[in-house]
């Protein structure tokens, strides 16, 4: 059984065109899974609506085979590529971060997380410093299962990227989380991933069946 | 054509009531760019490079302390210079399209102020040299594409009569079809003759058009090399910084580096990266190395050879 599986998912945004209809795509433990597609192709909706941000008009989700429950800390965490965006900015960093729970120490340390930030506020961090926050509090609650990563390093230099990453992908794997990757950087995702999809591909191969 | 000189920045802040602190942002830049050229300045976010294109472009806030020299053309860039040359001579292409005005249709929204048939003739030359299509000209800001709306922006500066030109971050989050036609649109006006300055942290996507790259970090030029300079596992380049972000890319080994950026008011009177660095002798932590000529560049490091 998949650890995460979507069946039949269709959204649009009211009235407008379905921006995908029956599109399945599961995701295993321990999976790496890489998705690309042209821009506002709508792998960024899907992204929210897997999160549990937006509703499917139709089809589910599903989590170790059952829906996902309406209370509590979502298992399906997203990161997205702008952390200013992603949070409140009349919130210090502490709050922020102890949003979703206490973050695990050991990840605090690897994601280079000093005290010195929790006293800030998000505008005094740069943007590489407020997305290492935004991947801890998306980790912190222990239900978390899935984590979807939007263009997550998009706007980073290449070192902060490879250092995110490799606290990322060292994390999941020992957590056996799944990982989703929507990114555009081609060599990203031969990188990190373990399979990698089309989101051409996903859309037609539903289509089909 | 425009050439800084010991460029530093600082911002005063109130802390804790009336006690007064300047935060050090950028130091000691020294950075030149030719007529023809397209320079980047390539490095990670909280570097200052932006603060640099707003230090040029005399954008910076009231509470900036400007130390150093800028001058244009031999010129002093100063107030009374800026002010005649700003949008004219000299433009910034800012990073996307809410930058365009949602009500005009791109084709005269490049015109600008000029009226009249040569100048719309001048439009639809511009347009086809970056690749702009004449339906492109009829189309409002919310129709054209993210690589679209940057090739506009950068229309709008040529047909300005830019002479020298800042783009800040043009590409991030395009695919990179369109980010690489906004870059060739850049490299295009370098062509044309133009001095461009362009500011990113995709060192990727930059070294397809730069003829020379400048790495900041912590506020400070740490290497300027010639592009092509960046190949291989990166052992030509002059400063192990610039290595390690080379070296760091997905498709050159993906190396971590442990450690995090200092801020420049850390790391006043050593060097910024010794902390961090794989090759730091004594002496770097001693005292704050001068920006010295290397094999045709520059690097800022006791060590380097």
């Amino acid at each position: 059984m998949a650890l995460m599986e979507a069946a039949g998912l269709g959204f649009c945004y009211g009235g407008q065109d379905w921006l995908f209809r029956e599109l399945s795509l599961s995701v295993e433990e321990g999976e790496v899974v890489g998705l690309s597609g042209p821009s506002g192709s709508g792998k960024s909706t899907l992204a929210k609506v897997l999160a549990g941000y937006d509703k499917p008009i139709v089809g589910e989700v599903k989590l170790d085979g059952l829906p996902i429950p309406e209370r509590g800390a979502h298992p399906v965490q997203l990161v997205l590529q702008h952390p200013e965006r992603a949070v409140n900015p009349r919130w210090r960093i502490r709050r922020i971060l102890m949003e979703g729970g206490t973050p695990d120490a050991a990840l605090i340390e690897a994601l280079g997380i000093t005290e010195d930030w929790l006293g800030r506020w998000p505008s005094e961090l740069s943007g590489g410093e407020l997305q290492r926050i935004c991947i801890a509090r998306a980790l912190s609650p222990a239900a978390v299962k899935v984590l979807i990563a939007d263009e997550m390093t998009a706007m980073l230099d290449a070192i902060t990227q490879s250092g995110l990453w490799r606290t990322v992908l060292r994390y999941a794997e020992h957590r056996r989380m799944g990982l989703l990757v929507i990114s555009h950087d081609e060599q990203l995702l031969r990188r990190i991933c373990t399979r990698r999809l089309k989101w051409d591909e996903l859309v037609r191969c539903a289509r089909a069946q | 054509m425009l050439e800084i000189a010991g460029l530093s920045v600082s911002f005063g802040q109130y802390v804790g009531g009336f006690r007064r602190r300047d935060i050090p942002v950028l130091n000691d830049v020294d950075l030149d760019v030719d007529a023809g050229e397209l320079l980047a300045v390539v490095g990670s976010s909280g570097s200052g490079k932006s603060l640099l294109a707003h230090a040029v472009m005399g954008l910076l806030p009231e509470n900036a302390v400007v130390r150093g020299r800028i001058s244009y053309g031999g010129r002093t860039l100063d107030e009374s210079l800026l002010r005649k040359l700003r949008g004219r001579e000299l433009a910034l292409v800012p990073q996307g399209v809410s930058y365009l005005d949602p009500l005009l249709r791109a084709g005269k929204q490049a015109l600008g102020r000029q009226r009249g048939l040569a100048a719309k003739k001048r439009v639809r030359s511009v347009f086809r040299r970056f690749g702009l299509a004449e339906q492109a000209e009829e189309m409002y800001p919310h129709q054209l594409s993210g690589g679209m709306a940057r090739k506009v922006l950068v229309s709008t500066a040529a047909l300005g009569g830019a002479r020298f030109v800042i783009a800040d971050e043009p590409t991030p989050g395009m695919e990179p079809e369109s980010a690489a036609e906004a870059l060739q649109a850049l490299r295009e006006l370098a062509d044309g003759g133009c001095g461009v300055l362009l500011i990113t942290h995709d060192i990727e996507a930059a070294l397809k058009v730069a003829d020379r790259v400048a790495v900041l970090y912590a506020g400070e030029v740490v290497e300027t090399a010639a592009a092509g300079e960046f190949e291989g596992t990166g052992k030509v380049l002059r400063h192990p910084y610039s290595r390690a972000l080379w070296q760091a890319l997905p498709a050159n080994g993906f190396r971590a580096l442990p450690g995090v950026q200092p801020s420049p008011a850390e790391t006043a009177s050593c060097c910024s990266f010794a902390a961090r660095c794989p090759i730091a002798a004594q002496e770097c932590a001693a005292g704050k190395p001068p920006l010295r000529k290397l094999r045709g560049g520059a690097v800022r490091c006791w060590v380097a050879e």
